[in-house]
């Protein structure tokens, strides 16, 4: 996973720099923090991953969670809703409840990376 | 019969010129006709000749003559009716004219429209309406000598009329219904209208089991006299046979009521009536009778016409639809009915717990980015500080983020208590999970206590993972909890036991202390620490509820 682009898509500020951290700590290069859906979206691809938070000032982010899906850039949600919030289409893919220990993100973007492989 | 005497002004004029030609005039008031005036002359030739049913009266007596168009309407009174004082020939009806006849006699025409006149020509009294013109015929003496009379029979055009009205009264009266028994009792008044042709009027409605009849709706009589009973036992013995009327699905005629019934109502005429016919209320020949209609009928109707029977088959036919289409109506309100207010209440259901999700998730949201947020800037201001203190620290905030999660689970309903003691216990029993057991009755906890609980078993763990029987590879620990019989109060035991040997702690820590007064506080119950050698042990009693 070392080496890899990643972007943060998060929209409470305090925790996308705690995660901006953590991340740089994992190796990952954090290419930047949307904390806008619109953002997200005409963002230029320069990632290979994505952390997403799935409310972003009162809106989802499942729109953009469609639009990597589709381009096949690996995801994970961060969520203080869990499972429960996410919907039918994007089930299985891997969640975390906020708030999450560094060490549940690691493991699960460590999944993402081995089996986009 | 006619004499080769009889004056010119009686040839002619039919039966009723013959009649007069050939009657005995000398032993009369009037005397021979030779010797009548010229006005009563001339009045006799107008009224023979004309085609309208006339008569005329002449002489202080009144004497009365009448011509062929009106035999119909003297009906058995002729021919002794002829040459007789109208006094006598219309006895029964002379109270009610006399006043006219006075007047006309004093030189005063009048004209009476469809007028009411109960005669009595044919051996029984009749219901008639005429419209009549009483005319005085001035004497060249100066005096009146008589009156001449045009007629027109009304009868049949009112009580046709009358008749129409009513069913057009039941129509629209059943129209305002909104049930079944509306229809009976709306109907009943309907018929009330009409008491000419139907003194009483009783609605029978057959209850559900057929057993039964239930008078829902009358007209012209009390309820529960005894021609109206209020309920009737189709089996049973009663005046009004309705059981033929139900199993036959025809009507039937009940004849003598006087006799049966001694004190009959006699409004709106001076007798009682004498008969009744009892109809199914039915739709058609194969459809089941939804009840009896029971009519009295008028005791002044003509003889021998069925326009009754047939007027009182249409008048059952009327009710009977309006109580199909209602008992329809009914069915199909029922099935709106209920679909509708099902298909709202779950509308309701769904908006409320839709809007209810909503908070919740905006709360679990919150409470979790909030969460987050105090972990991350935790994580920021201890970095590189105290790792083990940072590691509390988290320890702590994911419990309660974990007992938050509980919660969720149950839209914050509150949590049990077995699953708050589980969940508060995970990070310990993931690793293993059999150095635990944990058991007691369900108790359900609200959010508040679950809350407390949870993150006091949290210290007791960590406690117990720091210093007692989860800090070495054996110890175990044992959670139970009862609730005393009369259900107030809930005792739960923390037992530790194959740790380490212990010692009370000169100064109890930030996690005794919260188990120790916070939540004894929190929770309303009474917490005793026990710090004996062979292991720690904690008793909460709590309040419930």
């Amino acid at each position: 996973m070392t080496g890899k682009r990643i972007l943060i898509v998060e929209d409470e500020i305090v925790v996308a720099l705690f995660m901006e951290d953590i991340l740089a700590d994992f190796g990952l290069q954090v290419m930047g923090v949307a904390s806008r859906l619109e953002e997200a979206m005409n963002r230029e691809r320069d990632y290979d991953l994505a952390v997403l938070d799935v409310h972003l000032n009162g809106k989802n982010v499942f729109d953009f969670a469609d639009k990597l899906a589709e381009e096949g850039v690996p995801f994970v949600f961060a969520t203080g809703y869990g499972e429960r919030g996410i919907p039918e289409r994007h089930r299985g893919r891997p969640v975390l409840q906020k708030p999450f220990a560094p060490d549940d993100l690691k493991r699960a973007l460590n999944n993402l990376v081995a089996m986009a492989a | 019969m006619t004499g080769p005497s009889a004056p010119d002004f009686l040839m002619g004029g039919g039966e009723m010129g013959a009649a007069i030609r050939a009657f005995d005039w000398a032993s009369s008031p009037l005397g021979s006709p030779e010797s009548w005036p010229a006005e009563l002359r001339t009045c006799l030739r107008i009224m023979l000749a004309s085609r309208q049913p006339m008569w005329v009266w002449w002489g202080p007596e009144l004497i009365n003559f009448y011509n062929d168009a009106y035999l119909p309407i003297i009906g058995g009174k002729h021919p002794h009716a002829l040459g007789q004082p109208a006094k006598e020939v219309w006895s029964e009806i002379w109270d009610q004219i006399k006043d006219r006849i006075g007047a006309a006699m004093q030189g005063e025409a009048t004209y009476s429209e469809a007028e009411l006149l109960v005669m009595h020509r044919n051996g029984y009294a009749e219901e008639t309406y005429y419209t009549f013109s009483f005319s005085p015929v001035p004497e060249e003496s100066g005096g009146i000598g008589g009156i001449v009379c045009a007629n027109t029979d009304d009868t049949d055009r009112v009580v046709g009329a009358r008749r129409l009205a009513l069913l057009r009264e039941i129509a629209s009266r059943t129209w305002e219904a909104n049930s079944v028994s509306e229809v009976y009792n709306l109907s009943a008044r309907a018929l009330g209208t009409d008491r000419r042709d139907m003194p009483f009027a009783l609605i029978y409605r057959l209850s559900d089991d057929g057993t039964r009849a239930n008078l829902l709706g009358s007209s012209g009589i009390e309820v529960g006299h005894p021609a109206a009973p209020q309920s009737i036992a189709l089996d049973g013995a009663s005046p009004w046979p309705l059981s033929d009327v139900v199993r036959t699905g025809s009507r039937r005629f009940v004849g003598r009521l006087p006799e049966k019934f001694p004190s009959l109502p006699m409004a709106p005429w001076s007798d009682p009536p004498a008969d009744a016919v009892m109809l199914p209320l039915t739709t058609g020949a194969d459809a089941a009778p939804r009840g009896v209609l029971v009519l009295a009928a008028n005791p002044y109707r003509r003889q021998n016409d069925d326009s009754f029977d047939n007027f009182a088959a249409l008048v059952a036919r009327q009710i009977a639809s309006a109580v199909v289409n209602m008992e329809a109506l009914e069915a199909e309100r029922g099935r709106a009915k209920s679909a509708d207010t099902l298909a709202l209440e779950i509308e309701h259901r769904r908006r409320i717990e839709r809007h209810q999700n909503l908070l919740l998730d905006e709360l679990n949201h919150r409470v979790k980015n909030t969460l987050a947020t105090v972990q991350a800037m935790a994580m920021q201001t201890l970095k590189g500080v105290d790792a083990v203190a940072r590691d509390t620290f988290l320890a702590r905030l994911f419990a309660l983020s974990s007992q938050h999660d509980l919660l969720t689970l149950d839209n914050w309903e509150g949590a049990s208590f077995e699953g708050v003691v589980r969940r508060a216990l995970r990070p310990w029993r993931q690793e293993d999970n059999t150095r635990f057991t944990v058991e007691g009755p369900a108790v359900h906890l609200d959010p508040k206590r679950a809350l407390a609980l949870g993150m006091g078993f949290h210290e007791l763990a960590t406690n117990a993972a720091k210093y007692g029987a989860l800090s070495n590879g054996e110890g175990r620990v044992r959670v139970t909890w009862t609730i005393d019989p009369d259900g107030q109060w809930l005792r739960l035991r923390w037992e530790e036991r194959g740790g380490p040997r212990i010692e009370a702690p000169e100064k109890r820590g930030f996690g005794l202390r919260l188990i120790e007064h916070g939540l004894g506080r929190e929770l309303g119950g009474v917490v005793k620490l026990d710090f004996a050698a062979e292991g720690f042990s904690c008793e909460w009693v709590m309040k419930l509820g």
